[in-house]
């Protein structure tokens, strides 16, 4: 098992490299904002649809296909990266992302093929994954939702709405994963919601919790394998610690870059250091 | 209105297995009976309007035909940017029905009041409004919930019954000659007043019509040829003046270049903190039939000419 963990973290480090410099790039070209949010979720991104997901070029429009809820919109481009080299989306809308009259805004839009949901205001998707578990539920559809949110975003109370009914429900095809990155808008999340303080109220919710590396491609892989073997019927949060900027280490936890966008300099010297 | 609009609920959900109803932790008393025929088709979403709305997009991303119930400004305001993004960007097939049209709540306080949600719906794009005014029209709106792409709105008031009914869904209603002296243009719970008013002026020797709309937006506009150049407009209704029905009328107006005279009746800029029922409340704000019909023939100047 340890080794089968040590070759997938090797080929997703590479992979996540890989889509880390094709972020910088279009970040840079597009002279966009959120690099540092992007970095923080993209290797938990990476894992999910390299490795886990029921989802890919020939069948993600089908109903049995598993879905991905960004609901922190603003990381797009992780998405976006994504279903370009899964070859959903091709490269000549990828490169219009943050253009004048080009197809890719900032933020999710579900007009672009492999984008399940538009969000962009936080604190929406959850709501809507724990939708669309219940009409997959009618239909005995059990393909799996996941729902990925930022931990800032656990300030809108819209979330906590949807974990208390969640609570009430058996759709353990759902799996939440909060990316801890513990620096949002204007400040440290510290001095809004303490995260270990965020941490007790989300295991508070009586699902299934998973405190991880969100960064660790073994840790992610052995949590993803406790939840195939989970015997309830509970949804399952995992809680991703991550690092804003995760990657570039002049960009990590650092609070300007959910804003700044590189310059000439820093951008060479992020695709060197990649 | 709500008692016949839930018949109809089940209705449609007899015939047709996707309908979904979620309510915000109320119904008791008039949902009973659904819920006991279609308990898995049927979910109390607590006291979470935010979530109701998130989670009726999910449903119908998977192909459900949701309808969710509430008080009216708890599902609309409270949610408002949850039916924007959720429901209106995405145009999905989500109806949802508020219950309490302007002040039907009037001993709940002005939280519970009605009279700003004609203006907010019609600013969503893909928005459709339902605003029936009488139980023919509850039933012919519910029918035709899910025949429309996107989300509607369906504004419910109390009413009092209104017999030989024959409105149909999609078409203005004309009460009255077309060619009258004054025109009163209304909707939804203020409809059984208006036609009281009309009553009065005819009696007092007044020519006077009635058009009444059940569907707000988009508005349909063939309300043209109802409109004598000579006549003086009245647009009457149980919400805030400042941006609801009588505005849209007057966009329409303006739009076709129509220059009569035209007076919006309502509720002033303003929270009605009036205690009491809908006829005690309606008295101070000088809406009973009475009172309106006092209103117009100050204007009986512009009549004669």
């Amino acid at each position: 098992m340890n080794e089968n963990y040590l070759s997938i973290s090797k080929e997703l480090s590479l992979k996540a490299r890989d889509l880390r410099k094709k972020i910088l790039t279009l970040v840079y070209s597009g002279n966009a904002s959120h690099i540092g949010s992007m970095y923080s979720c993209i290797d938990i991104l990476t894992y999910l649809y390299y490795k886990r997901m029921n989802f890919n070029k020939s069948n993600y429009k089908s109903p049995n296909r598993d879905r991905l809820i960004l609901s922190k919109g603003h990381s797009s481009l992780c998405v976006y990266t994504i279903l370009n080299d899964i070859g959903i989306l091709p490269e000549s809308i990828l490169n219009t992302y943050y253009q004048n009259g080009g197809k890719l805004m900032a933020h999710m839009d579900k007009k672009i093929d492999g984008v399940e949901v538009s969000t962009g205001s936080l604190g929406h998707g959850l709501s809507i994954a724990l939708g669309i578990c219940a009409g997959n539920n009618i239909k005995l559809n059990n393909s799996k939702v996941y729902c990925v949110l930022g931990d800032g975003e656990c300030n809108e109370g819209s979330v906590w709405e949807a974990l208390i009914l969640l609570s009430s429900t058996k759709f353990n095809n759902l799996v939440i994963i909060i990316d801890s990155n513990k620096l949002q808008g204007y400040d440290y999340s510290k001095r809004i919601c303490e995260p270990c303080i965020l941490k007790n109220m989300l295991k508070g919710t009586g699902l299934n919790f998973y405190d991880i590396n969100g960064h660790s491609f073994k840790e992610i892989a052995e949590t993803f394998y406790k939840i195939d073997n989970c015997n309830n019927k509970k949804p399952h949060i995992i809680f991703a610690n991550t690092i804003k900027g995760k990657g570039l280490n002049f960009m990590e936890n650092k609070l300007e870059w959910h804003y700044k966008s590189p310059n000439k300099d820093e951008y060479i010297k992020g695709i060197n250091k990649l | 209105m709500r008692k016949k609009c839930i018949e109809m609920i089940e209705e449609l959900a007899k015939k047709d297995r996707d309908i979904l109803v979620l309510v915000g932790d109320l119904g008791f008393g008039y949902f009973d009976n659904f819920r006991m025929k279609f308990p898995n088709r049927f979910q109390n979403m607590g006291i979470s309007e935010q979530n109701m709305i998130g989670v009726a997009a999910g449903l119908a991303m998977t192909g459900k035909k949701v309808i969710i119930y509430s008080i009216m400004p708890f599902v609309t305001f409270r949610c408002l940017e949850q039916i924007r993004n959720d429901l209106c960007i995405p145009n999905l097939n989500v109806a949802i029905i508020g219950i309490g049209t302007g002040i039907m709540y009037g001993t709940s306080g002005s939280t519970h009041h009605g009279t700003e949600d004609i203006g907010i719906m019609n600013s969503l794009p893909n928005m459709t409004i339902f605003s029936p005014g009488t139980e023919k029209e509850v039933e012919e709106c519910t029918k035709n919930l899910f025949k429309i792409k996107g989300p509607v709105y369906m504004r419910l008031g109390k009413l009092e019954q209104i017999n030989n009914e024959d409105s149909k869904y999609g078409f203005i209603k004309l009460y009255g000659e077309k060619d009258s002296k004054i025109s009163l243009f209304t909707t939804g719970n203020m409809l059984s007043s208006v036609l009281e008013v009309k009553n009065i002026l005819i009696n007092k020797g007044v020519s006077c019509n009635v058009i009444h709309f059940h569907i707000i937006k988009p508005i349909k506009d063939y309300i043209i040829p109802y409109i004598n150049t000579k006549s003086i407009l009245f647009s009457i209704e149980e919400h805030n003046i400042n941006n609801g029905f009588g505005s849209i009328i007057s966009n329409l107006l303006h739009q076709y270049n129509i220059t009569n005279k035209f007076i919006k009746i309502g509720i002033e800029d303003m929270f009605v903190t009036e205690i009491g029922n809908i006829q005690h409340i309606r008295k101070k704000l000088k809406l009973t039939p009475e009172a309106i019909v006092e209103r117009i023939l100050n204007e009986k100047d512009f009549i004669c000419n």
